[in-house]
């Protein structure tokens, strides 16, 4: 009875794991999300920068995994039953895809970690793995209270930078993350709302405490270094602590935003390179 | 050679580029397949990729060469010089601002001919301007520099939306589709600019006599009773509409209409009229073989077609100039 139970069992194992949608992901949120909360078997492919450590966060796992062109073709031949898709860009190729019945998930990139959560749970449960997605909502969670319990009792005051002179202020990841760490953003300080640019007269006037700076070392990525070549932003970068992080941890934000705070917060406490 | 039988030859080639085009893609499909799909027949999965991806990346690739080669020899001829093309005289600037506009304000997701008939009317918009300036009576150099002020201007409003964008992702999505590109279009696209490109290829075919007379000069033109303000808005609205149609599909391809007349005048004696249609065949022969080649150039994303069509079409645009240039001297 025992072994008719447990043959019956494995099969219903077995037939569920059939019946699972096979997903193929074509944008950076999409590798994130796919790459961590699903077995290999149910991945038709990522995208084609999944496999690009210095942007994606499952760059490891992509090397054994197909990599898709972002091309309705490529991904009717990889088998996809369900496509992850960016919310912007390659247009054409959703509107085709779901023209031939692929339905198709738009993710957001999220810019707080409440909206991470939601992202994360919403395209769990879709792609049929919503207790994967439950159980790294709740890792991030716990790491999220870790975080917050060492946050300094200051925040210190930290400018964050592209190299093209771009920062982010209230409502956007990078902020979610800066704060989670325990950090005070200098544009939010100043009232930025969103992404923007925050000029180097600005950044002159009101010097922060140190640097949280990123893409910084994507030669071929920033074709607009403007503010990086600079000699007044070169010296300040060479004086203050500078935390250089890693651009894959909130390319597409979602729920790698915790490894991006945490990596602050490590680096804080080691005072930052200048 | 004779008109007819450069048309036919022309049309040949044309045929063995579709079918080149049917067999190319991300799946590797023998012609065995590629003729059983193209009748519903097979696995599924072809039938889809070889009925819904190629066959209309296909049927675009003719409409875009089409109107982009037919507004070419049409123009040239209306304005007598071998330098117009839709790009010179500001349509694909105008036209790409609409678009642009349309997929700024997300009308484009809303309502799918939002993008089409933004385009075709700041397309026909530009035009409207361009005549009004330089329409009547005026010279073929006021009709040019008039050209090169609009197409400015709407490269400068299309500048202007990207730098107020307040999405980074809406601006590298406006940039690629600026590039131009016959990717993943659906007949959708097709249904949707084929009845402009047919309305405005009927308008400018229909000008090619006015066009042979006018090679004798604009008096003497206007003395064997050519009206020569019906001929150019004829001209220039079947332009506005077959460029603003395609542009919406396909985004920006540039220089086709300048490198295909030229190339193709010397086989038809020079005659305006007889042009037309084996530019629009030599357009469309173009864009399906700078298609092709984009769908065999390795790269991790593919190329766009309209970087390659001006890759290709903008050193021959200084050297036709060199060359005039030259016989002049």
């Amino acid at each position: 009875m025992r072994r008719l139970i447990l043959v019956l069992a494995v099969m219903a194992v077995a037939a569920s794991a059939a019946a699972a949608p096979r997903v193929a992901s074509i944008g950076l949120c999409g590798d994130q999300i796919v790459g961590a909360l699903l077995d290999q078997s149910r991945i038709a492919g990522l995208s084609h920068q999944a496999d690009d450590p210095a942007l994606s966060v499952v760059a490891a796992r992509a090397r054994n995994l197909p990599l898709l062109p972002a091309s309705a073709e490529a991904v009717l031949m990889a088998g996809a039953d369900v496509v992850v898709a960016n919310r912007f860009g390659d247009t054409k190729t959703v509107n085709l895809l779901q023209k031939l019945g692929v339905p198709v998930l738009r993710v957001d990139s999220a810019e707080s970690f409440d909206q991470a959560r939601d992202i994360l749970l919403r395209t769990g449960d879709r792609l049929e793995s919503a207790a994967a997605a439950r159980l790294l909502a709740q890792q991030v969670e716990n790491r999220l209270t870790v975080l917050r319990r060492s946050a300094p009792k200051v925040p210190p005051l930290v400018a964050y930078y592209r190299p093209d002179g771009g920062s982010a202020g209230t409502g956007t990841s990078v902020n979610a993350a800066l704060e989670a760490a325990g950090m005070e953003s200098l544009a939010t300080r100043l009232g930025m709302r969103g992404w923007g640019r925050l000029d180097l007269e600005t950044l002159v006037m009101n010097p922060p405490q140190a640097f949280a700076i990123s893409f910084f070392g994507i030669g071929p990525y920033s074709a607009r270094r403007s503010f990086a070549r600079h000699p007044v932003a070169r010296h300040m970068l060479a004086t203050l602590p500078v935390i250089e992080v890693p651009a894959q941890l909130w390319s597409c934000g979602g729920w790698p935003l915790i490894e991006a705070a945490e990596f602050l917060s490590r680096h804080h406490h080691r005072g930052g390179e200048p | 050679m004779r008109p007819a039988f450069l048309s036919a030859l022309l049309g040949a080639i044309l045929s063995l580029l579709v079918l080149a085009s049917l067999h190319l893609g991300a799946a590797a499909l023998d012609s065995a397949d590629i003729l059983a799909a193209l009748v519903g027949q097979g696995d599924p999965r072809m039938v889809t990729i070889v009925q819904e991806i190629r066959l209309p990346r296909a049927l675009l690739g003719i409409l875009v060469g089409c109107a982009l080669g037919l507004s070419g020899a049409a123009l040239q001829g209306l304005l007598r010089n071998p330098l117009a093309d839709p790009g010179i005289i500001g349509t694909s600037a105008s036209a790409g601002f609409g678009a642009v506009v349309a997929l700024y304000f997300g009308w484009a997701l809303v309502f799918p001919w939002a993008l089409p008939l933004s385009a075709m009317t700041c397309a026909a918009g530009g035009t409207l301007l361009l005549l009004a300036v330089a329409g009547r009576d005026s010279g073929t150099l006021t009709l040019i520099l008039s050209g090169i002020a609009i197409s400015s201007l709407a490269v400068a409003l299309t500048s202007l939306a990207m730098n107020l964008s307040p999405n980074p992702f809406a601006l590298s999505e406006i940039v690629l589709w600026l590039l131009g590109s016959l990717k993943d279009r659906s007949l959708d696209d097709v249904v949707l600019s084929a009845p402009f490109v047919l309305g405005g290829g009927v308008l400018m075919m229909a000008a090619g006599r006015g066009l042979d007379v006018l090679t004798l000069g604009e008096e003497a033109a206007a003395s064997l009773g050519v009206s020569l303000r019906r001929l150019r808005l004829q001209v220039v609205i079947g332009g506005a509409l077959a460029v603003g149609a395609v542009v919406a599909a396909a985004g920006s391809v540039g220089f086709v209409g300048l490198v295909v007349p030229h190339l193709l005048r010397p086989w038809v004696r020079h005659r305006p009229s007889a042009l037309l249609l084996p530019s629009a065949l030599g357009g469309a022969i173009l864009v399906l073989a700078a298609d092709l080649a984009v769908r065999l150039i390795p790269a991790r994303s593919e190329l766009m077609l309209g970087v390659l069509t001006s890759l290709v079409g903008a050193p021959f645009f200084l050297a036709l100039i060199l060359k005039m240039r030259w016989s002049r001297s």
